[in-house]
């Protein structure tokens, strides 16, 4: 099982918002693919320039329910053009 | 008499004690209000008095119909989301609102700024924009006096 997801979007959305858009995006692109034992990275386009809270919160409800907030500072690496990104999506979990 | 005189000091004993009690309870929910209410003051003071008013003047419309500098406002109901934990263990209810609210405002304006705003999109922005900060202040301030 490969541990890296580059995430894809439609070439035209730069911004993500909804938490049910975050859910849908977690279910088609990583759902029963994503290996919680070993560390893995998660890469948002480099276009995409905004990330809403609740979209934050949708995508990785499932990853904290697996791995805990811990384990997604241990063990996920996000790649993205927004700066900051991981405290940002630590800093919107709750 | 005696009798007569026994039962009016039984009586008098017992209302006594039924307001020593109610006193007692009465004097415990006035202190949970104060200790509520100084927390209640030190979460939202700020943001309702300055902070989210100073965000909100960012917010503009650019010459090509952009809609620009939402990040402080963006950062300012987030934060006020997450400074409202406490509400998250002691009054769900409130907590969850306010939570729905901050949330959709913030969808809200990241979707406004996608695509140009122009002519009579503008106004609606900014009419929709006022209405749910004035939602907002009323979900957090009906809390404060006790309506949530």
């Amino acid at each position: 099982m490969h541990n890296n997801f580059e995430l894809i979007f439609d070439k035209m959305v730069t911004k993500l918002a909804g938490n049910p858009l975050g859910k849908q995006v977690f279910k088609e692109q990583l759902l029963g693919k994503v290996n919680y034992e070993n560390n893995f990275t998660i890469i948002i386009p480099e276009r995409i320039d905004t990330i809403a809270s609740s979209f934050i919160q949708g995508f990785f409800e499932d990853i904290v329910k697996n791995i805990g907030i811990s384990g997604i500072e241990d063990k996920v690496s996000i790649i993205s053009s927004i700066p900051d990104i991981k405290n940002l999506i630590i800093r919107n979990l709750l | 008499m005696d009798m007569a005189a026994l039962i009016v000091s039984i009586t008098a004993a017992v209302i006594a004690l039924a307001v020593a009690y109610i006193q007692q309870k009465t004097d415990h929910k006035l202190n949970q209000t104060n200790l509520e209410s100084v927390y209640f003051n030190e979460i939202y003071k700020e943001y309702l008095i300055k902070r989210l008013p100073n965000a909100r003047k960012y917010i503009h419309i650019d010459s090509n119909g952009r809609l620009t500098d939402i990040d402080k406002i963006r950062d300012e109901l987030n934060s006020i989301r997450q400074d409202s934990l406490y509400y998250f263990y002691n009054d769900g209810n409130f907590y969850n609102k306010l939570k729905l609210k901050c949330q959709s405002m913030e969808d809200y304006l990241i979707r406004s700024s996608i695509n140009p705003l122009v002519g009579e999109d503008q106004t609606e922005f900014f009419n929709k924009l006022q209405n749910e900060l004035k939602e907002l202040y009323r979900i957090i301030n009906d809390k404060f006096i006790g309506k949530n």
